[in-house]
């Protein structure tokens, strides 16, 4: 075994690994913010009475849930330009078909993180926003969202580095994402061990990061500690009570 | 011709869920600066009454007039015949206090006091702040402002809730069972709070099982007896004197196992 620090060590700094890097972290994190967004009606919708809305919602889930994430890919990338021209124009990337692929399945897992964080909220403390004649928005963005989300942050956290890894996925549409260039790299060299460790402690880091913020935003999120009212989680989510 | 109107009237209000009527056409008046207290056993519809009176119920059918606004109930109308908006109004002008607190536990408790006056209501935010102070002082709880609500013990979360509610500037305060949830030795310091505001001539419309506190402060006790009034009158000849039987039962029952926490 002969590892060389120096072929391991350029990736780490080349700016080739580095964009690569960050296009893996825009792909999970775009893809991860569209899935929250269209997965938060559909938890919504599982909560509702409508009986033809919940059946067609577990429908989706059903489907995406059991398709492995790189048949979305394939299909996204190679089926779609043969159903439409729209999708052999110039925008339809890689990475577009990529993401597409990561929101649709990614939000199949979302709703029921979401359903079970918004089952959690106290139905006390609607009844009392109620009382006091909140609108039913209101009473959704100042105390169901903030308790929710607080139920829903780490298993959410958790979705997006299971997604984060996902996203190497897209290497086989030749997205220059992390594990695509690494590929590449050891197509060229045969060295192994060198590159693979690069890539892995690319994606260490990132995760590294992220679990760091989680800690920060867990604490935000805790409301038994004494806390300045400036700071508060309504401000942090865009609300007005401040 | 200009009858005063009482704050809150009820006429022939009811109220039933599937095939249980659990109201059946109550009247009640609660004039200004009284206190209207409701006792009587679990499930004879003191608190469904309580809950109709700001609308969490919507009565089958009947009258509620609060402060001049008149809602007439229809079951055969959609939502009872009255509009979302005027719900909210009425609300709206109506302090809740609940048995179980029901403060918002992601909030500080500064917060809790001027959500409603900011987002319902439309106050500026400094001048809510300011009377959110004034409150908890006058609750007794002025330097808690900044803990969150499992910070605090059960009285001072009642205490807090009675100020989040008053921060309103309610027409009347409804009161459900506001000590039932508490540990006996924290009952008395939210009666003391009640009382006080009684004494300030809040309207209050009250659901208690503290009868001695009842006999105190009340201006009207009413009997609610399986859906229907079944006494009403000053407090203390519907709790020293009553006139029926039933109620001469419950009252026995309540005063015999009870032991009022609050007596000076």
């Amino acid at each position: 075994m002969n590892f060389d620090l120096d072929v391991f060590l350029t990736p780490l700094f080349s700016w080739v690994f580095m964009k690569a890097a960050l296009i893996t972290l825009a792909l999970a994190a775009s893809a991860h913010a569209g899935a929250i967004l269209i997965s938060v009606p559909m938890a919504l919708g599982l909560n509702s009475h409508s009986r033809l809305l919940k059946a067609a919602i577990r429908l989706y889930v059903g489907i995406f849930r059991a398709i492995p994430t790189l048949l979305w890919m394939l299909f996204f990338w190679n089926a779609m330009p043969q159903f439409s021209a729209v999708f052999r124009e110039s925008w339809y990337t890689p990475f577009m078909a990529a993401w597409i692929a990561l929101v649709v399945n990614e939000a199949a897992y979302q709703v029921e993180i979401n359903r079970a964080a918004l089952n959690a909220v106290d139905r006390a403390q609607i009844q009392a926003a109620t009382a006091f004649g909140f609108h039913p928005l209101q009473i959704f963005r100042l105390v169901t969202l903030p308790q929710a989300a607080r139920v829903a942050l780490p298993p959410t956290v958790n979705e997006f580095i299971t997604l984060l890894k996902a996203t190497s996925l897209a290497s086989v549409i030749s997205l220059q994402e992390l594990m695509t260039v690494t590929n590449q790299a050891v197509a060229t060299t045969f060295q192994f061990q060198e590159y693979y460790a690069a890539a892995a402690v690319y994606y260490l880091v990132i995760v590294t990061v992220l679990t760091l913020f989680q800690g920060r935003l867990e604490r935000r999120f805790d409301w038994t500690t004494e806390r300045r009212p400036g700071g508060s989680l309504i401000r942090l989510l865009g609300g007005r009570a401040r | 011709m200009a009858e005063v109107l009482p704050r809150i009237r009820v006429r022939d209000l009811v109220k039933s869920y599937h095939h249980l009527t659990v109201l059946k056409g109550i009247d009640l008046d609660a004039e200004e600066g009284s206190v209207v207290t409701l006792i009587g056993s679990s499930g004879s519809g003191k608190s469904t009454l309580l809950r109709c009176l700001n609308l969490l119920e919507i009565p089958d059918s009947g009258d509620i007039v609060i402060d001049g606004e008149a809602l007439h109930f229809d079951r055969r109308k959609k939502a009872g015949g009255v509009d979302a908006r005027q719900i909210r109004r009425v609300r709206s002008s109506l302090g809740m206090v609940f048995q179980n607190f029901a403060l918002w536990s992601h909030m500080t408790i500064l917060e809790n006091v001027i959500a409603a006056p900011v987002h319902v209501l439309g106050v500026p935010r400094e001048q809510a702040v300011e009377r959110a102070h004034a409150l908890l002082q006058r609750v007794g709880i002025g330097e808690k402002h900044a803990c969150f609500p499992a910070q605090l013990s059960g009285g001072q979360q009642q205490r807090a809730a009675i100020a989040r509610a008053l921060a309103i500037e309610p027409k009347a305060l409804l009161l459900d069972e506001p000590t039932s949830a508490l540990d006996p030795e924290l009952v008395s310091e939210v009666l003391r709070v009640i009382r006080d505001l009684a004494e300030g001539g809040i309207t209050m419309v009250l659901v208690t099982h503290e009868l001695r506190f009842a006999r105190d402060v009340s201006s009207r006790v009413v009997f609610l007896h399986q859906g229907q009034i079944g006494e009403t009158g000053p407090p203390d000849q519907v709790l020293r004197d009553p006139q029926t039987e039933a109620c001469r039962r419950f009252v026995r029952s309540e005063l015999g196992t009870r032991m009022s926490s609050v007596e000076e």
